[in-house]
Formats: C-alpha cells, sequence, structure tokens
C-alpha cells in the first residue's frame, strides 16, 4: 500500500512536470483561423518538432500592391510555409495576395535613377505577436499569390514552399523542401531545392538547376547570351533534359539517371555524368562530336556512325573515346555503375 | 542485411525518435543498403506527415498516454535496479531491525565471529615463523633456470624480477626465479608512416582528403538534428554509393596507375562527396538564417 502511494506520488509529480514543461514550451502552432476569411492550409508535410518554426503566426488574408520600375527586382527573403506562385503581367505594379497567412508589407530598399519607382523591393512578413525574440520577418502563408511585371526578377528564400513562377524575366528559389516549378523565364534561373522537384519549361539564359533529394526536368531551354551555361545537379534523383540549346552543358546525378534528348551543338561541350545509373541520350542522327565514355559494370551503345579512337578494358572500368560525324562538339559521359547509350532521334 | 529486415514498430520507433543513438545508426545504415525497409520507411513516414498535423491537436493534450506510463514505470524500475549496494543494505538493515528474533540471530552471529577472529589471528602467529616469499625468492638461484639473453629475440627477453635480499638462517629453499616479460619499448613511429602514407597519395588527393575530414567531423554532428529520417537514409545511401566508387577507383588507379579515366572518377566521386557533405552544411545554414 506504501509502495503504491509511493509509486502515485512519483506518476503524479511526473505529470505535473510534463505539464508544466509542455505549458512553457512556444508551440509554434499556428494561431485558429479569427476571422475565418482564409482559406484553410493545407496540412503541412513537416513533422513539428524537425524544424522549430520562428513564432506564432496569425492566419491573416492580405492583399498589397506597389507602383514599381518595370525592371524590379522583388525579394522574399523568409518564407517558412505555404504554395507560392508569381506571374508576369503588363503592369508597373507589383501586387501581392497572402491567404491564411501573416500579414505583411512592403519595404523598399532601393529607387530608380528617376526616383519615382522602386527597382528594389522586400516583402517582409509582420508577426507582432510573437512571443519570443525580436519580431520576425518571415512570411507565412496557405498560399501566396503574386504578380510583377514580365521584366521582374525574383528572388525567394524559403523553408516548406511550392513555388510556380511563370512569365519573368529572372528567378533565384532556395528552399529546403517543396518543389519549383518555372516557366517561361526569359533571363537565368538558379533554383535550390533541398527536397523536392525542379521543373523548367521554356526557360531562356543561364541555368544552374540543384536539389538534394528530387528529379530535374528540362523540357526546351536555350542561353539568352552568348556563353550561357546550363547546369544541374542531383544527389539522388533522375535527371530528364529535353531540347535544350545550351553549347555548355554540364549535368551530374549521385543516384539516379540521366536522360537527354536535344541536339549536340557545333562547339558544344557536354558533360553528363552519374554514379548509380544509367545515361541515355537521343540526338539527331547528323550530329557531330567526339566523345569520351567511360562507364562501368554496364555497357555502351552508339546508333549514330561512329568511330572508336582507343578502347581501354582495364578492370572493371571500361573508356572509349571515339568520333561521331564532323565531330566538332565533345562529350564527356560518365556512367561510374550503369550503361551509356547514344541513339538516333 | 536484407535478411533481418526492421519490424514496422522499428521504424516507428525510428521516426519518432525514441530508440537510442547505437540503434538509430544501425537502423539508418540498414536502410541504406536495404529497399524493402527504405520502402518501408519512406511509407511510415508519409503516413506520419498526414496522420501528426490531423491528430497534432490531440498529441498536445496533456493526458497522460499509456506510452507515458510505460515510460514512468520503467524510470521507477530502472532507479531500483541502479540503486547502490550500501542503499539497499541500508534497507535490508532497517527492515531486519524491526524483528526481535532478527536482532537476537544478529548478535549472536556477531559474537561468533568475533570469537572466530580472535582465534584464527592467533593461531596464523603461532605457524607464522615459515620465511616469506620475498626471501625464498632470493635464495641462490641455479643459473640453469635463466636463458641467455643473448639467445633470445628482443620481443621474447625476460628480466629477472629483483627480489630484496633478506638474511635468514633457515635452509635454503632452491626454486625457479620468477620472470615477467620485458615491457616492449617501442616508440610510435607517427612521422615515419605518415611520409608513406603521403607518399602513396596521388596528386591533389590529399587535400581532397583533408577537406572531406574537415567536413564530416562538422556533419557527422549536424546531421542528426538537421536531416529528417528519410534524408538521413538518402544521405547515407549516396555517400554509400560515393565511398564504394572511390574505394574501386583507388584500387584500380594503385593497380594501374596510368589509367587516367579511373582516376578522374576518382577525383569526381571525391568532388561528389564533398558536394555532399557540403548540402547538410548549407542546409543547417539556410534553416538558421529562416528563423
Amino acid at each position: 500500500m506504501k509502495k503504491l502511494i509511493e509509486n502515485l506520488m512519483i506518476v503524479g509529480a511526473a505529470s505535473v512536470f510534463l505539464a508544466t514543461g509542455l505549458l512553457a514550451q512556444p508551440t509554434g502552432r499556428l494561431a485558429p483561423d479569427i476571422d475565418g476569411a482564409g482559406a484553410p492550409s493545407p496540412p503541412s508535410p513537416m513533422r513539428p518538432s524537425m524544424f522549430p518554426r520562428s513564432g506564432v503566426f496569425t492566419r491573416d488574408t492580405t492583399e498589397r500592391s506597389i507602383k514599381v520600375d518595370p525592371a524590379i527586382n522583388l525579394e522574399f527573403s523568409c518564407v517558412v510555409e505555404g504554395n507560392i506562385r508569381v506571374n508576369g503581367w503588363r503592369r508597373n505594379e507589383v501586387r501581392v495576395f497572402v491567404a491564411g497567412g501573416s500579414k505583411f508589407a512592403f519595404r523598399t530598399a532601393q529607387e530608380n535613377i528617376k526616383g519615382d519607382a522602386p527597382v528594389w523591393v522586400k516583402v517582409v512578413g509582420i508577426n507582432s505577436d510573437r512571443r519570443i525574440g525580436p519580431d520576425s520577418e518571415c512570411l507565412s502563408g496557405g498560399s501566396i499569390e503574386v504578380d510583377v511585371p514580365v521584366g521582374a526578377s525574383i528572388r525567394i528564400r524559403g523553408r516548406e514552399i511550392s513555388t510556380a513562377v511563370d512569365t519573368v524575366k529572372k528567378v533565384d528559389i532556395t528552399s529546403i523542401g517543396g518543389d519549383i516549378s518555372l516557366r517561361n523565364i526569359s533571363a537565368g534561373i538558379s533554383a535550390n531545392a533541398g527536397r523536392g522537384d525542379i521543373t523548367v519549361e521554356a526557360g531562356k539564359g543561364s541555368m544552374m538547376l540543384t536539389t538534394t533529394e528530387g528529379n530535374i526536368v528540362v523540357f526546351e531551354g536555350s542561353p539568352s547570351d552568348y556563353g550561357d551555361i546550363f547546369k544541374a545537379n542531383t544527389h539522388s534523383g533522375t535527371i530528364s533534359l529535353q531540347s535544350l540549346e545550351y553549347r555548355q552543358v554540364n549535368v551530374g546525378s549521385i543516384s539516379g539517371s540521366v536522360s537527354y534528348s536535344g541536339p549536340i551543338l557545333s562547339g558544344g561541350s557536354y558533360n553528363l555524368r552519374t554514379s548509380k545509373g544509367s545515361i541515355r541520350m537521343s540526338v539527331p542522327a547528323k550530329s557531330g562530336f567526339r566523345f569520351w565514355a567511360t562507364y562501368g559494370y554496364g555497357s555502351f551503345a552508339c546508333d549514330l556512325p561512329h568511330e572508336i579512337i582507343t578502347e581501354n578494358f582495364v578492370g572493371p572500368l571500361k573508356a572509349l573515346a571515339g568520333k561521331a560525324g564532323s565531330g566538332e562538339a565533345t562529350l564527356k559521359v560518365t556512367a561510374d555503375n550503369g550503361s551509356i547509350a547514344i541513339r538516333k532521334q | 542485411m536484407k535478411d533481418n529486415c526492421l519490424d514496422i514498430g522499428i521504424i516507428q520507433a525510428f521516426l519518432d525518435g525514441e530508440l537510442s543513438h547505437d540503434e538509430t545508426s544501425r537502423v539508418t545504415a540498414h536502410v541504406a543498403l536495404c529497399d524493402k525497409c527504405a520502402l518501408m520507411l519512406a511509407d511510415a513516414e508519409e503516413e506520419s506527415a498526414i496522420v501528426f498535423p490531423a491528430l497534432e491537436r490531440e498529441f498536445n493534450t496533456l493526458v497522460p498516454t499509456q506510452r507515458l506510463w510505460s515510460k514512468i514505470n520503467d524510470s521507477i524500475q530502472l532507479e531500483k535496479e541502479n540503486r547502490p549496494v550500501w542503499q539497499k543494505a541500508w534497507a535490508f538493515l532497517r527492515f531486519s531491525l524491526t524483528s526481535p528474533s532478527m536482532v537476537a540471530a544478529a548478535s549472536l552471529l556477531l559474537v561468533f565471529g568475533v570469537f572466530g577472529g580472535l582465534l584464527l589471528n592467533k593461531s596464523r602467529n603461532s605457524v607464522d615463523n615459515t620465511p616469506p616469499m620475498a626471501a625464498r625468492q632470493a635464495a641462490p638461484v641455479t643459473p640453469t633456470a635463466v636463458t641467455p639473453a643473448s639467445t633470445l629475440n628482443v620481443d621474447e627477453r625476460e628480466v629477472p624480477v629483483e627480489a630484496p635480499e633478506v638474511s635468514n638462517n633457515h635452509s635454503p629453499v632452491i626454486e625457479r626465479a620468477i620472470f615477467r616479460p620485458e615491457v616492449k619499448r617501442t616508440q610510435r613511429a607517427a612521422p615515419a608512416e605518415s611520409a608513406p602514407a603521403a607518399a602513396a597519395y596521388m596528386p591533389g588527393e590529399e587535400s581532397y582528403i583533408k577537406t572531406i575530414a574537415t567536413l564530416k567531423r562538422s556533419v557527422d554532428e549536424q546531421k542528426e538534428s538537421v536531416l529528417r529520417p528519410s534524408e538521413r537514409v538518402a544521405f547515407e545511401r549516396n555517400m554509400a554509393v560515393v565511398n564504394d566508387t572511390i574505394e574501386k577507383m583507388r584500387v584500380e588507379v594503385k593497380r594501374n596507375p596510368k589509367n587516367e579515366a579511373a582516376k578522374q572518377i576518382l577525383y569526381s566521386s571525391y568532388q561528389n562527396k564533398i558536394d555532399l557533405l557540403n548540402s547538410v552544411s548549407q542546409k543547417e545554414e539556410l534553416v538558421a538564417s529562416l528563423q
């Protein structure tokens, strides 16, 4: 009986201790929808304990617009979560609509030479009800819609965000999690999705696409200036490239296949590499290139008329050097553990 | 590894962060190599991702769950087991002293113990006329008992134990001297070893290795907190792929130093490894900047 009382006392003390700890800990949960105007945000894929959130965000619906220079540089320096959609329009105005998220404000960082319109604007969150620490400038929203001039450059840094950008000049996006989808970007893309897929359609300019855990798909890409390069890297994922018109292509995956379908341009330099996976290329029949193919535990096949200049079969590694057509471009394909196939289109 | 696949309970505990550090490492290593378990983990994580937000309110209510109860009971049990011996003895003594019969028995035992001790001491004093062991060892030793040191290898050489000289009047007892092996005093030839190791590197390889070692140290501290379980699995899997390639290419280059293709793959793999490690650091920085 005495033991029972003792155990009960311990259990009671532990419960009280636990309850006190939970009450004292900032939960970082979204506050309930007060006005009901905001659309309910989708359930966050992030587990609550993995990344402690910055503070407590209210769920508001806010819309703001500002007159800007046509070559505006719009920056979202911290977006905690949400689906972001950016669309280019033919008006010198930026409009931001946040549904089910934090309030926000425009902060002008720089004006144009005439001094009549901002050229650099930051969108910052207003979270005055943050309980601990300084006010956060992070934006949070179930849905964030942005309209910008077509000549705008967009810069977004976010945590768990799904981003879609259409018809703007330049894009620079970095996120920890979430997919990035880009379309009709006219002068350069830099996209870094920690955990998510990157899809680019009809993009122009230099492209630097990196994802740690996700696939990269590019359909129709071309340089906007001479010497623009295309670079795509993933650690775990497949890279699929179609109709690229770059003369410098650098692609790599650690554990994933690489697929390239498009022209091999004269004077171009193409470097495709995977550590664990195959490389498949589909090129026009009249393509001309010199190639260096290195592969282990796989095979090499080339449908195009070609000649092998050197062969080196030592151990598990096989290295071939050859020439197809006029040989004006250089193609370097390396599959450490996989096959290489160059097919006719 | 595929023979002893993980059960769903362990995977769930892994996701919930309830496993110990060693167990977590074991699970991570296993999942990195076993597709079946990796799939199971991904499924479980997806389910958790759906279930957790839905049940967030329930999780945050202050009702002690069954798991909490069992944890509390386990802690009590553990505390009981870990109680020091003197505490247990004191508890036993306290319990025993409450009974008069036990007190009487203890008193009797004490008295017998004291008498017994006195008697034993007396008998030892009477018997203790023989020379001590040290004196016996100091007795003359037949020279044949010692193997000449010069005929032995350095490692096998034995050194006689020096015993203090004790003079006594008793007849000498001839015994073989006790030997103990000489303590090896081989100095660590660290610089001498590092020189050939450095010479074993290919040009530029050492800088890669040093960079990787530096990055790895910081990443090993970070990855537990920065990467999710599924990310950690992917990270370990990619690291295994890269390490495997490095190992193969190193062997290949060692066998045939003129194999340029192998060298290039080796360097690319080193770069991949650096990129992999860097990705963790970059993520950590990004997480910190987005507070």
